[in-house]
């Protein structure tokens, strides 16, 4: 499990990297398919925490109008853990902490993510879904990133 | 019965059993380990914890509940079940009303015995405040 979590920890961080890099504008058009879009499964479904479902080609329709949209976004990842794993399938949480979010009715908002991720050659995202921590939670941190 | 078939089922003896306020015909639908994950709520894992948080609300109102199945896909052993819910709570005493709707993902494990459980509620409310 140790090292599948080093596996895992590591795609969710790349991965949220890669989302502030692209909302930043500070990285190259080019790379959303092979640094994000590659890493979902073709029926993938991320439902966002206003409870809004998107498919695969939704998801590349609104990275892609959102492009350089937010120079201050800034994202940090926290408590990656694998809750179950059977054969290649893991269920997987974290929490997103997110500041200067534009686009969200708090800028500064916390969230927690579960997902299904299956291991293979690289690591393939099949489920996401996003919901609000709590206001308290949410109010006692800091954003010190 | 197949997997999708069986998974129906453990979502209706869910619902059913918060409709009908017995809460060990619910948690008998789910794993030792199942975490839940509401909306603005602290995420709580084990059966216990849905004891904790469901005895009270029963005790309080009685429920009649909706789910519409949007997606339910099978991974081996495990399951996403994607949908609408809906629930209206009545308060015993007042009877005043309340409740809500959204969006719901449930995940299900396959155990060795081939018996399905959940393992995971994560919910989106349509309306909230900003709180």
């Amino acid at each position: 499990m140790t090292d599948f979590l080093k596996d895992v920890r590591r795609e969710v961080v790349e991965l949220h990297e890669f989302f502030v890099s692209w909302f930043n504008g500070s990285i190259d058009r080019e790379e959303l398919e092979p640094r994000f879009l590659s890493h979902l499964s073709a029926d993938v479904e991320f439902i966002s925490p206003d409870g809004v479902a998107l498919g695969r080609e939704q998801l590349k329709a609104g990275f892609e109008a959102a492009y350089g949209a937010n120079l201050d976004f800034k994202i940090e990842i926290r408590d990656v853990k694998i809750l179950k794993q059977f054969g290649e399938i893991m269920l997987v949480t974290y929490t997103e902490w997110q500041k200067g979010a534009r686009a969200s009715a708090q800028p500064q908002n916390a969230r927690i993510t579960t997902a299904l991720i299956e291991m293979g050659s690289r690591l393939t995202w099949h489920h996401i879904h996003e919901t609000w921590l709590p206001e308290s939670v949410r109010q006692a941190d800091p954003f010190a990133f | 019965m197949s997997d999708v078939d069986e998974i129906k089922v453990l979502l209706d003896e869910w619902l059913n059993g918060l409709d009908s306020g017995d809460l060990e015909r619910m948690v008998a639908t789910c794993d030792p380990d199942v975490t839940i994950c509401n909306e603005y709520q602290p995420t709580t894992i084990g059966i216990q914890a849905v004891r904790d948080k469901y005895a009270p609300r029963i005790a309080e109102s009685t429920f009649k509940s909706g789910f519409e199945i949007e997606h339910l896909n099978v991974y081996d052993k495990f399951a996403v079940l994607i949908g609408r819910f809906s629930v209206v709570a009545t308060h015993k005493l007042s009877g005043n009303k309340g409740g809500g709707q959204g969006r719901l993902a449930l995940v299900y494990r396959k155990h060795d015995d081939g018996s399905w459980k959940m393992l995971l509620d994560i919910d989106n409310n349509d309306e909230r405040d900003a709180a």
